[in-house]
């Protein structure tokens, strides 16, 4: 299908070329802050699992003052290092925006963009590095991540839990008191059990579906508000908590946890809030598209932003062109 | 509710000796294959939420006895159970899900260690690479049980293999391997012998170079070699060999041994198998539905040779083999897909079977005598011209030069003989075979017309010459004045008559007649041509095909022609020449027929007894059309009438040219339907009833000279014949095991279930992600799924399914705006084959196609004439681009016809329901992704079109009536916003699923599920306006109840179960369902008024069915009702 004919029948990606955002995903985390006022008085913020950089784009936007375009073609050259750090230009002075991938990340103005595993933990003085702080003073967290899915539905829910868990283990590193923590949340068969974890940590846990993320997807987002750790808790990266034991005292603890499993009825499960207003695009519909805009001028497909990332079978489509055939090998 | 039957994703499997051990679900499942026929022998719950994700066994089984002490471990997520192997195989055992352990993570991998006395020890890798051991002694509390190792790095996996090394040949008693979401393969060891855990354990390799995350790893036997596969598609092998020995720091290694590239999806999973004659060999598993085995010469190339490809292992269709596994011999090997299909397959052939498929080259040149060079002119070279197939193992093939020479295979080496020479079958065009004989012999009449319309007879007998050659040159008939372009026979045998054979003989002359040949075989060796007619064709219609039905002195010759058409002929001793009484155009399009066939007809007596009763016909035949299709022929011959039904029409996608079909049956319980044909270069033999390919070959296409001949006798039955000509060259293709079945366990969807219908006839359909719709029953006794039939024509997964109220006629709808309107013929019992679906309609698209114009929701309505004779259907659509389609669907006509149609506003919509209200008004409710529920009062709109509703009868079914003509000139209404009586804000956003439940008077119950975690509950009361034009709601109340589920609701159905508690109770019980797979059974109590006193979950129920999708309920006789759960799967409940 070619792009024009992906316009018609995404009107996110459509729009997420004209006003220059590198994903369509970008109007999930609009819509989450339009709905809970996420970007209120933030001045330091994480990004995880940004790659490409979407959310960042947003945080950028609306948190600094950039001049230019609504495309960014101030974009700098792709830099060699692995750590890079983009100047940030005529930014509010206090604002920082981090962002972290294992992925490689083309630079965004204001924002710095770091290669790291948010796992480990090596990463969490890198960050407190360049927020240029010794202690917890993040206002916001935020993480988009996703694995790959296989199909297989327990282990995608898993998997995609355990990268929630790991943004929330760093999100308590880093949180100061009252800080909130968005994340995405995959709403299958043991997702109660995430909601009662999150709400340990914050006082209002709320599950938000943004009319800009498909009805037809087990995606939602968590929104997590006002940081308040139960007393004594001790966040660390070392020994994070509820991602498997990491000490044989920890055994214990965790297979208690996971007896609660087989009595998820009586589990508390958080409430939902449909954002985005229903005079948005509806992410479901198919639209009829005018040939011209509204001032008449013949509508063009303009190409995205940034292409795709290379997918990971790009070689064996090489190869298999390569070896020709009609393209199979047998 | 209790689970009684389930289908989804195979997502283990070992094997236990020569028998299979199957996990499947929440089960495990125990099939015996050392029988000729592999059988279940029992199937028992391990766990309580999750699937079997793992089997390992202690130790392999010896003389087909579990060795003494051995167990068996069972994973799953964060579960696993030890199970002692003797008490596992015995079939009064009683696995308790209560036994069931959990671990403190997710378990990726686990193996049994060496045991501690009798205490069984296992070692399990979780997905955070970390292993624990565990000492599987109850008397100790459990987290002493486990025994934690620090990891070399904690990072998250989707694969990873532990293997014991028993012979510490690393130094180590484990040997683990991994493979990261990053795409990194790591390599670490472990002593778990030692009672000190050390304090830090290092990487001993780490392995970069795929692409994307690894989801397969494994160590081979010897651990000189690890392989791993990719997202990446490759399978990467490493030498490992230097790593496992060494002792010093981690390795960092970018460059593999070898790469395999082939694969064309995902790869889940790769083993290695015996290494033989310096080859390193392997066997991988994809979502591409198949299995490759892959050779590497050591010291060779960079490159794994794929080497045997097992393609669409379970079904030509879906995504996914999730588990494998080798039999202890290597010889073949098992998969299990994401279908629910289990198969086997043969990696070696059996030396002492003959091969599956056998070609060979002739060499016509050492046969023919040696040309002669006569006159001086140079000889030109003889060819093969034509063949005809004797059965398997013989057949007889006419020489350019006038030699015809027959080839007999039945013994190891290739028998030919010359039959004769005769020149007038220079450039033969005209050669074919008929079948006859008694007693389970067959023997073939062989009809070869020559350049001047002459035919000689002769026959053959299991390979033998029964004509004596000598009185074949006196044998030539002249049956036409001119060349025949082919003879070929019918394939009905008289039982009262058996020793008459009817073959029909063509020219090349357009419209002319065709000689119709009543053949006497009484006397074997010499075929006589007993009696000939002149068949006059109908307008344009070169034959293809005869068939020839007698019985009571009457007889009938139905022939089927070029153009797709059939002609009916009555054929009498009196008339020579005879003119088709009946033709019927457009039977297979306006393609060849390319076969003719009687399925079933009544027995003499059946059909002299019921005199004015029509003789009713079964036919089959295919056509170049691409399908195969069973008609009915009614003769009534007293009343001169005759009436073709078409019942069934099957398109293969897999054979787009069918040449020939054939019904094989092993023993009652056994059939296969197999149909051949061409598909592209390739000759295919299909096997429509298990919906797998039978054997292919590349021929180069069908536009050659060829003939293809199924075994003929008993001993020959699953063999097949295939003989052709290719670059002047005679080929001979023999393949064994066609009727092979591979499946242990059949085949469902290939992806997830979308949508679920159950008709009043108890026909479950279901339209699913993989594009198919598939009709099956469910057996009452076993609560089994048992399939019907399946038809692959919508291009896009399946978005709603509708049946009729009668059961009769099934509504299908996709993305691209595709809609089908199917007739489903039944039987009384519901078994295969005797259940038709014939693609009766397509609703025409618009003119421009919005890509992605997904039609999500349908909804069906009879209309009835005022004289009560059943009209057609209402057919109500609603689509993504906020649009609703309301189409007339005439029977008779066969046809839609638009009679409404408007917008809701722009959101997208995915349910309709029709309502016709106690007042004779009609309803129609729509809903979709702004979770509003507008109430249209479509009356007005429908009678322009003649269409009332008529009160119903039944509660759940509705009835339109129908007053004089449509009038169709008008085109279609418009349905516009003032039509709303009422737009109810129920949801947030998307509603899942809507219901209603007609009360009578005037009143209805509507549930609804949104993505919004809610379910609600409305009591409407509707009223009439004063001056009677419109309907008005006069009470409604409305329940909501958030967080009815902890994920989104896409799934009720209403128990109709109407209790008066009290005078002024009433209960009502309904099912809900979604995404996080609890079954909800809820329990409203209405009170006077419009009350609705309470709602209440009264019973909830964990399914093993991820994404639930929808729920139907089937009645199942004796009172008793089951709830058909779709999703990933089907998981049938008792209530």
């Amino acid at each position: 299908m070619g792009k024009s004919s992906k316009d018609k029948r995404d009107s996110y990606y459509r729009l997420a070329k004209e006003q220059g955002y590198r994903a369509r995903s970008a109007y999930k985390l609009l819509q989450l802050d339009a709905q809970f006022n996420l970007f209120k008085d933030v001045t330091r913020v994480v990004d995880l699992c940004a790659a490409p950089g979407s959310w960042s784009q947003v945080l950028s936007r609306s948190l600094v003052a950039t001049k230019g375009k609504d495309r960014d073609q101030n974009v700098v050259a792709e830099s060699e290092t692995k750590e890079e750090e983009v100047q940030e230009i005529q930014s509010k002075p206090k604002v920082k925006i981090v962002a972290l991938d294992l992925q490689p990340m083309t630079p965004l103005p204001g924002v710095i963009t770091l290669q790291a595993d948010i796992t480990h933990p090596s990463t969490l003085p890198l960050v407190l590095k360049h927020l240029e702080s010794d202690s917890a003073n993040v206002d916001l967290v935020v993480s988009d991540g996703a694995p790959d899915v296989t199909g297989l539905h327990d282990l995608d829910e898993y998997i995609q839990a355990q990268l929630l868990l790991a943004a929330l283990n760093l999100a308590t590193c880093v949180l100061r008191p009252g800080g909130n923590f968005v994340a995405k949340i995959f709403r299958g068969r043991d997702v109660a059990e995430l909601y009662c974890k999150l709400r340990i940590f914050f006082e209002r846990v709320t599950v938000a579906k943004p009319r800009s993320s498909r009805g037809s997807s087990i995606e939602a987002f968590v929104v997590c508000e006002n940081y308040t750790p139960p007393k004594g808790f001790q966040p660390s990266l070392e020994n994070p908590i509820w991602t498997g034991p990491t000490r044989q005292d920890d055994i214990a603890g965790q297979i208690a946890e996971i007896s609660l499993d087989d009595a998820p009825n009586g589990r508390w499960v958080a409430p939902f809030v449909a954002c985005g207003d229903l005079s948005e695009w509806d992410s479901d519909a198919t639209y009829q598209l005018p040939d011209t805009d509204e001032n008449g001028v013949k509508r063009v497909s303009i190409d995205p932003i940034q292409p795709p990332t290379a997918p990971p079978y790009k070689t064996a489509i090489e190869m298999r062109r390569r070896l020709g055939n009609g393209g199979k090998i047998d | 509710m209790k689970s009684k039957s389930y289908v989804g994703p195979v997502t283990s499997l070992a094997f236990l000796g020569d028998d299979l051990l199957v996990g499947h679900g929440l089960e495990l499942k125990f099939f015996n294959l050392s029988n000729s026929k592999p059988t279940l022998r029992w199937r028992r719950r391990i766990f309580k939420r999750e699937r079997v994700q793992g089997i390992q066994l202690s130790s392999p089984i010896q003389n087909g006895e579990p060795v003494a002490g051995g167990s068996v471990l069972l994973w799953g997520g964060k579960r696993f159970q030890i199970i002692n192997l003797a008490d596992l195989i015995d079939p009064n055992f009683q696995i308790s899900v209560e036994e069931e352990i959990p671990a403190p993570d997710w378990i990726l991998h686990s193996v049994f260690l060496e045991p501690d006395g009798q205490i069984p020890r296992i070692a399990m890798m979780t997905a955070h690479n970390t292993i624990l051991t565990y000492r599987h002694d109850p008397s100790i509390e459990l987290a002493s049980r486990y025994k934690w190792y620090p990891s070399p790095e904690r990072c998250l996996l989707y694969s990873a293999n532990l293997t014991r090394d028993p012979a510490s040949q690393s130094g180590h008693d484990i040997v683990a391997i991994a493979g990261t979401v990053f795409g990194e393969v790591l390599l670490w060891k472990l002593d778990t012998s030692q009672e000190k855990v050390p304090e830090k354990i290092g990487l001993s390799a780490r392995y970069l170079s795929h692409e994307g995350s690894v989801f397969g790893v494994s160590i081979s036997p010897d651990f000189a070699y690890a392989a791993s596969c990719s997202d990446d598609r490759t399978i990467r092998l490493w030498d490992i060999k230097a790593d496992i020995v060494s002792s010093e720091g981690c390795r960092e290694i970018r460059e593999p041994l070898a790469i395999g590239w082939g694969h064309q999806a995902r790869i889940w999973g790769v083993r290695f198998l015996q290494a033989e004659g310096g080859h390193v060999k392997m066997i991988s598993f994809s979502e591409d539905l198949t299995a490759k085995v892959w050779s590497l010469k050591l010291g060779g190339s960079k490159s794994l040779v794929c080497t045997q490809t097992f393609k669409n292992l379970h079904s030509a269709s879906g995504k996914n083999i999730w588990s494998l596994a080798v039999h202890p011999s290597e010889r073949r090997f098992v998969t299990g897909g994401a279908d629910s299909g289990i198969a086997s397959w043969d990696i070696s052939e059996d030396v002492q079977k003959k091969p599956t498929i056998k070609e060979t080259i002739a060499n016509l040149e050492e046969i023919l005598p040696p040309p002669t060079n006569s006159g001086g002119k140079k000889s030109t070279k003889d060819e093969p011209r034509k063949y005809v197939a004797l059965g398997s193992r013989s057949f007889i093939v006419a020489m350019s030069s006038g030699w015809l020479l027959h080839c007999n295979l039945s013994q190891p080496s290739i028998d030919w003989q010359r039959v004769g020479f005769w020149p007038q079958i220079k450039n033969l065009s005209a050669m074919g075979a008929g079948r006859f004989g008694a007693s389970g012999i067959c023997n073939h009449l062989v009809a070869l017309g020559d350049n001047t319309g002459k035919v000689l007879l002769h026959t053959w007998s299991q390979g033998q010459l029964l004509t004596p050659v000598d009185s074949v040159d006196q044998d030539w008939a002249q049956i036409c004045d001119t060349r025949p372009s082919d003879i070929f026979f019918s394939h009905y045998q008289d039982k009262e008559d058996p020793h008459s054979v009817f073959a029909a003989v063509t020219t090349f002359k357009p419209d002319t007649p065709i000689q119709l040949l009543k053949i006497n075989v009484e006397a074997a060796e010499h075929p006589k041509i007993s009696q000939s007619w002149s068949l006059i064709p109908p307008e344009t219609f070169p034959f293809t095909a005869i068939l020839v039905y007698a019985c009571d002195g009457k007889m009938f010759c139905l022939a089927g022609s070029r153009h797709g058409a059939f002609a009916l002929y009555s054929i009498t001793a009196d008339d020579s020449v005879t003119k088709p009484l009946k033709t019927w155009r457009h039977i297979h399009d306006d393609e060849s027929i390319t076969s003719l066939c009687l399925k079933s007809a009544p027995s003499q007596a059946e059909a002299t007894t019921g005199v004015g009763h029509p003789i009713e016909l079964l036919l089959t035949s295919t056509g170049r059309s691409g399908a195969y299709k069973s008609h009915k022929l009614l003769l009534n011959i007293a009343e001169e009438n005759y009436e073709l039904r078409e019942i069934n029409a099957v398109y293969p996608a897999a054979v787009p040219r069918v040449e020939n079909y054939q019904k094989f049956s092993i023993n009652p319980n056994e059939e296969y339907e197999i149909i051949y044909g061409f598909r592209g270069r390739d000759f295919v033999l299909w096997n429509q009833t298990l919906g797998l390919e039978a054997a292919s070959y590349d021929c180069e296409g069908g536009n050659r000279s060829w003939d293809f001949s199924f075994g003929a006798d008993e001993y020959s039955q699953g063999e097949g014949l295939l003989v052709f000509t290719k670059s002047k060259q005679c080929y001979i293709v023999e393949f064994n095991q066609i009727l092979r079945n591979p499946l242990l366990q059949i085949p469902f969807h290939g992806r997830e279930v979308k949508t679920l219908a159950i008709s009043s006839t108890g026909i479950i359909a279901t339209g699913a992600e993989d594009t198919i719709i598939r009709l099956s029953s469910l057996d009452p006794e076993t609560n089994q799924l048992q399939p019907l039939t399946f038809r692959k024509t919508h291009t896009t997964g399946l978005q709603d399914l509708v049946w009729s109220p009668c059961g009769g006629w099934l509504f299908s709808s996709g993305s691209v705006e595709e809609v089908y309107c199917w007739k489903v013929n039944t039987e009384t019992k519901l078994q295969p084959g005797t259940v038709g679906m014939l693609q009766e309609a397509v609703y025409e698209v618009s003119t421009e196609t919005l890509p992605d114009l997904r039609v999500c929701g349908l909804d069906a309505a009879a209309i009835y004439t005022e004289s009560g004779d059943h009209y057609g259907f209402l057919v109500g659509m609603v689509r993504s681009d906020s649009s609703i389609k309301l189409a007339v669907y005439d029977i008779l006509e066969k046809k839609f016809t638009t009679v409404a149609e408007g917008h809701y506003k722009t959101s997208c919509l995915l349910q309709i329901r029709f309502h016709p209200t106690s007042h004779g008004k009609l309803l129609m409710l729509t809903a979709g992704t702004d979770g509003h529920v507008p109430f249209w009062d479509i009356t007005e709109t429908m009678s322009i079109c003649g269409l009332s509703a008529k009160p119903s009868a039944s509660s759940n079914s509705v009835t339109l009536s129908l007053s004089g003509h449509r009038t169709s000139d008008l085109g279609p209404a418009k349905l516009k916003s003032e039509q709303w009586i009422l737009s109810h804000r129920i949801h947030q956003n998307s509603i899942k699923v809507l219901e209603i439940f007609d009360r009578g008077k005037g009143e209805i119950l509507m549930m609804t599920g949104g993505d919004d975690t809610a379910v609600s509950v409305s009591r409407i009361l509707f009223e009439q306006d004063a001056d009677n034009l419109r309907t008005k709601i006069s009470g409604i109340e409305t329940k909501l109840l958030e967080r009815a589920h902890a994920s989104a609701v896409t799934a009720i159905e209403i128990l109709s179960d109407q209790e008066i508690i009290s005078n002024s109770q009433e209960r009502i019980d309904f099912v809900s369902s979604g995404v996080d797979q609890q079954v909800k059974r809820w329990c409203i109590k209405l009170g006077g008024d419009t009350a609705i006193e309470s709602v209440d979950v009264v019973e909830d129920f964990y399914v093993s069915i991820p994404d639930v999708s929808s729920l139907a309920l089937i009645d199942t006789g004796n009172d008793t009702r089951r709830l058909v759960v779709g999703g990933v799967g089907i998981e049938v409940l008792e209530l």
